[in-house]
């Protein structure tokens, strides 16, 4: 009797030290990677030769922006999960990404780019949703078009903006109430069909396309963003 | 969140417990009243048929499976002390049922899901944003919006002439606000997406059912004094 008890208590502390051990292996992460060890890491189909920069988004999520030989300029985003760092998206030429720190608030999601300087003055950020329109007997349902965007002087190569302002809030009003659905497996969810799109453009306010060979791998709360095509916009202002 | 229902499930599980206690104070010989508890929640477990009823589901109980489970674990033991409230949990099924539908006609007593005022009820914390280039940017919500809304007339909602004219993702659009921030009448449950039409006098409320449309003779909107 007095063994078994001794057995529990055993157990039971165990378990309380294993998942204190798993906590703090969680919560508090180990210093990032230095330079040598990223540009190690990234460097599989193309010779990383620069890291521009290491920030820190959140304490478990870092945003790493870095240049190839080729001039390639591209990003990664690594984070901190069961004790170590992992790489969860890397993009090169031409892309955008939106980080989704905490998946249910939207005001903690993070735009993150890395672009050329020279020739790109303006980036933009657009968020649009497409015009619907059901007619079924006596109900109608119509869905206006959503497309708002928001600009950035490009000084720096890369940066980092939180999704903010009336985006946000229009972003929030949308996912707070549940939309119509023809089926609800036709739509599974609604707020799949907003979507998020970029554009870069010269000091004349002309498009800019990177031609060079652009691609990106990972994924998950990450989501990358395309280079909206001019013409799927409605007025440019 | 719609408290109709809330009330009503509430009073449900008070009828079941009431039902509960009057057995319980018959018996001579009475079961620990965890046990009962289990016995009821198994009791309700059923083999049932559902059916669309006015956007809701109804659930009809047929077979009493949870019944058959306890009388089988039962009924070498002491199934006579058990045998009433699991059949009690089986009649829940019903008690459930037209508590339901009780709550569902109560419910558009008191609140109307076509009614205008009762989508937009408090105004306080709500602003108006416009949602496409064709919006105005300095536009905000006039000071007696709620006033005005309770004037506004149902109106079939046509698309004909925005459909059939030319490319469909490429037009001014027709209603470049979005309502952010206000709130149903308390209690009702209601939500909905609001959208504001370009000239200010027209509303489209979408519910996760249809789009209700308003129409006012005046603007709801005012131009500038935009506090940015």
């Amino acid at each position: 009797m007095n063994k078994k008890k001794w057995m529990a208590l055993g157990i039971f502390f165990a378990i309380i030290i294993g998942s204190m051990i798993y906590f703090f292996r969680n919560e508090f992460p180990s210093d990032f990677l230095d330079d040598e060890a990223l540009i190690k890491k990234l460097s599989d189909d193309m010779q990383v030769e620069v890291i521009q920069d290491k920030i820190f988004i959140d304490k478990k999520y870092v945003f790493v922006p870095f240049i190839s030989k080729g001039e390639d300029y591209g990003y990664s985003i690594w984070k901190w999960e069961n004790g170590k760092w992992h790489l969860i998206q890397k993009a090169v030429n031409g892309y955008m990404s939106l980080i989704k720190i905490n998946e249910h608030d939207p005001a903690s999601y993070r735009f993150v780019w890395n672009f050329p300087t020279e020739n790109i003055s303006t980036i933009k950020i657009f968020m649009v949703k497409d015009r619907n329109f059901h007619g079924m007997q006596e109900r109608h349902y119509y869905q206006p078009r959503i497309q708002m965007g928001k600009s950035f002087e490009h000084h720096t190569a890369y940066g980092v903006q939180p999704f903010s302002g009336e985006m946000l809030e229009v972003y929030e009003e949308m996912i707070g109430n549940p939309s119509f659905s023809l089926e609800s497996f036709l739509y599974p969810n609604p707020i799949n069909d907003i979507y998020f799109a970029w554009n870069i453009y010269d000091e004349n306010g002309e498009v800019v396309f990177l031609y060079k060979n652009a691609y990106a791998s990972g994924g998950g709360e990450s989501i990358t963003m395309y280079q909206l095509e001019e013409e799927d916009l409605e007025f440019l202002e | 969140m719609n408290m109709i229902d809330v009330l009503f499930t509430l009073l449900t599980w008070g009828i079941i417990g009431f039902l509960a206690y009057r057995i319980y104070q018959k018996q001579e010989e009475r079961p620990r009243i965890w046990k009962i508890m289990i016995v009821i929640i198994v009791g309700i477990f059923s083999f049932s048929l559902t059916f669309p009823f006015f956007y809701a589901t109804i659930r009809i109980a047929l077979l009493p499976l949870g019944v058959w489970i306890l009388y089988a674990f039962l009924k070498n033991k002491n199934w006579n002390q058990y045998r009433k409230y699991a059949w009690l949990g089986f009649l829940a099924n019903y008690i459930f049922l037209s508590s339901a539908l009780l709550s569902l006609f109560i419910y558009h007593l008191v609140y109307d899901e076509a009614s205008i005022n009762h989508h937009i009820s408090d105004i306080t914390e709500a602003k108006v944003i416009p949602i496409h280039p064709t919006g105005k940017k300095s536009v905000t919500l006039r000071d007696d919006f709620i006033n005005q809304i309770s004037s506004m007339e149902r109106q079939v909602f046509s698309l004909e002439e925005m459909l059939w004219g030319g490319d469909y993702q490429k037009q001014d659009e027709r209603f470049p606000y979005l309502l952010v921030g206000s709130k149903p009448r308390w209690g009702s449950g209601l939500s909905a997406v609001i959208y504001i039409e370009q000239d200010g006098k027209g509303i489209i409320i979408n519910t996760d059912k249809e789009s209700l449309y308003f129409r006012s003779d005046q603007s709801l909107l005012k131009e500038g004094e935009s506090h940015e």
